[in-house]
């Protein structure tokens, strides 16, 4: 049998090995919404805000699906203040994050400006719980270095 | 009215199918689907491949599995609906005849799911939703999406996981019925509540697997399916409805909108009064990639009324026998979930249990002669329900 041809762990059936592999890292253009990240490194989290309708948009975005307005959206500074919605622990983790530990995953409802969030929980929060208050904050991760908002403890 | 039908159907064995190529996979369900319909290949003028792909290596999967049936003379293209894709690939067949573009048409379904490791099938379609703001940075799994709904739903209607665990029980029971399933085992809550945690509060006996496998049907008009068979099974209607990208934006999550946009939309199209439609229909095949999404069908199709799904569980009510019959054929977490072929699945399923070929012990009782399939894509971003008729 040429090399290539393994038999499977488990069942014994054979398998060809790919000798190709891919390794694929996306280049994501944000020039339109570079003022969130700028304002993250801040530690400010940013939306956007319609000029015609007043539409509020987070994630932040450079247009209005509201009203079909395409020029200036007006970036500012979310009142984070909220609840949390919902919550999980990711224990099944996907390769791209299998070096982290697990981590839970929550969704909070930012209650003056009527946008949700996800993101991640962090320390602060030992025990998550439906309805608890919530601030949104930003931290640089310790896993990764990545400066990522959290949800966190008032 | 030119309505549409189903002529012939086939459907390979669901599993980690280390033993089948894709195109051993197409060839199972496809070449059984033509033999059963007894149309020559020649005369099938449309064809449309439902699959996700990305983890398997054929980048044109609707191409090859033209070239493995041996059709030449058809339109062909390929359809993604996530998770629904099947039953987008039902709903393309279905407007090709209706429109009178095609006469005879072949939906395939096909995903080869085991072709990379278990991670890097969890990071692929972990991806589906919105990658940049639910993923890149938070990393979020497709049972993770429905965890976040199982535990603002559990928290809601004050639900135990005691009571997920009800969907894993009867859908396993009637997987072990169906010699197709992935899985042939009973198994009991204790069962359930002792593995372990995938996202909670989901764990690992609440999520459908990663599965192999593919499904096709033989659709055709009207007139054309009458000179094939006394008995097609027609499609009365199709609702469909999108959802957002981002999980985030929706307004609760104790309930899909889209499926219930989708399921009023199809109701009213095949004049089922959506306020008790288990009057109307002998059986349905809902889209339980995790146990909670079952409940939430319950209360989306409008069996259960809101916050009471959990009731038809306790109840058994979804058992054959009860108020409607639910995922007899082992539902996607017993039967298997391979994404792109689960819409044409559920269509074979409907024909099989309509024309009462289901295997003894999961043959539902067919007196309206309808039955519904509901097959959601990623977490509720696309909708699809479909009725089906003899
Ligand atoms: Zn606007």
């Amino acid at each position: 049998m040429p090399g290539y041809i393994v038999k499977d762990e488990k069942t014994k059936n054979p398998v060809l090995l790919d000798l190709r592999e891919l390794d694929i890292k996306y280049r994501i253009p944000v020039s339109r919404i570079e003022k969130f990240y700028q304002a993250l490194d801040q530690g400010i989290i940013m939306g956007t805000k319609c000029p015609v309708c007043g539409a509020r948009f987070f994630p932040p975005q450079a247009w209005c699906s509201d009203c079909g307005y395409s020029g200036e959206m007006e970036f500012y500074p979310l009142d984070t203040h909220g609840h949390l919605m919902t919550f999980t622990k990711i224990f099944a983790k996907p390769k791209s994050f299998s070096s982290f530990g697990d981590y839970t995953v929550g969704i909070a409802h930012l209650d003056k400006e009527d946008l949700n969030i996800l993101a991640w929980i962090d320390e602060s929060i030992q025990k998550p719980e439906v309805g608890m208050e919530t601030v949104i904050k930003v931290e640089k991760r310790k896993e990764d270095g990545a400066t990522v908002y959290f949800i966190a403890s008032p | 009215m030119n309505r549409v039908g189903i002529i012939g159907y086939g459907i390979s064995k669901f599993g980690k199918r280390t033993d089948a190529s894709m195109y051993d996979l197409i060839w199972e369900a496809g070449s059984e689907a033509i033999r059963s319909s007894g149309v020559d290949k020649k005369d099938i003028d449309y064809m449309v491949v439902s699959n996700m792909g990305m983890w398997s290596s054929e980048e044109l999967p609707a191409v090859v599995a033209g070239e493995v049936l041996g059709i030449k003379n058809a339109g062909l293209h390929r359809v993604e609906a996530a998770c629904a894709s099947g039953s987008s690939a039902i709903a393309s067949a279905y407007d090709a005849i209706r429109s009178e573009r095609s006469k005879i048409a072949i939906a395939v379904g096909i995903e080869k799911m085991n072709e990379v490791e278990s991670e890097t099938a969890i990071e692929l379609i972990g991806r589906a939703g919105n990658f940049l703001w639910e993923y890149e940075f938070f990393g979020l799994t497709f049972p993770g999406y429905y965890a976040l709904y199982a535990t603002a739903y559990l928290n809601r209607y004050s639900g135990k996981e005691e009571d997920l665990a009800l969907v894993s029980v009867k859908n396993h029971h009637y997987a072990h019925l169906n010699p197709i399933a992935h899985f042939g085992n009973e198994i009991t809550v204790e069962d359930v509540m002792k593995s372990r945690y995938i996202a909670s509060p989901l764990k690992l006996y609440d999520s459908s697997p990663i599965t192999d496998g593919s499904a096709a049907v033989i659709m055709a008009s009207e007139d054309i399916a009458k000179q094939y068979t006394d008995t097609p099974i027609w499609i009365d209607s199709i609702g469909s409805n999108l959802g957002t990208a981002n999980l985030s934006k929706r307004n609760d999550f104790v309930h899909i909108e889209a499926a219930r946009e989708a399921a009023s939309k199809a109701y009213r199209m095949a004049k089922i009064d959506a306020e008790k439609p288990y009057r109307f229909i002998d059986g349905a095949d809902v889209h339980d990639c995790f146990s909670i999404a079952e409940v939430l069908a319950y209360e989306d199709l409008g069996f259960a009324e809101r916050g009471r799904g959990l009731d038809m569980l306790r109840n058994g009510e979804t058992y054959i026998g009860g108020k409607i019959p639910v995922n007899v054929d082992g539902g996607l977490i017993s039967k298997g979930h391979p994404i792109g072929a689960t819409g044409v699945a559920m269509a074979v399923e409907a024909s099989k249990q309509l024309l009462r070929k289901a295997e003894p012990g999961r043959q539902i009782d067919v007196k309206n002669g309808r039955f519904l399939t509901h097959n959601v894509g990623g977490t509720g971003h696309y909708a699809y329900v479909t009725v089906y008729s003899i």
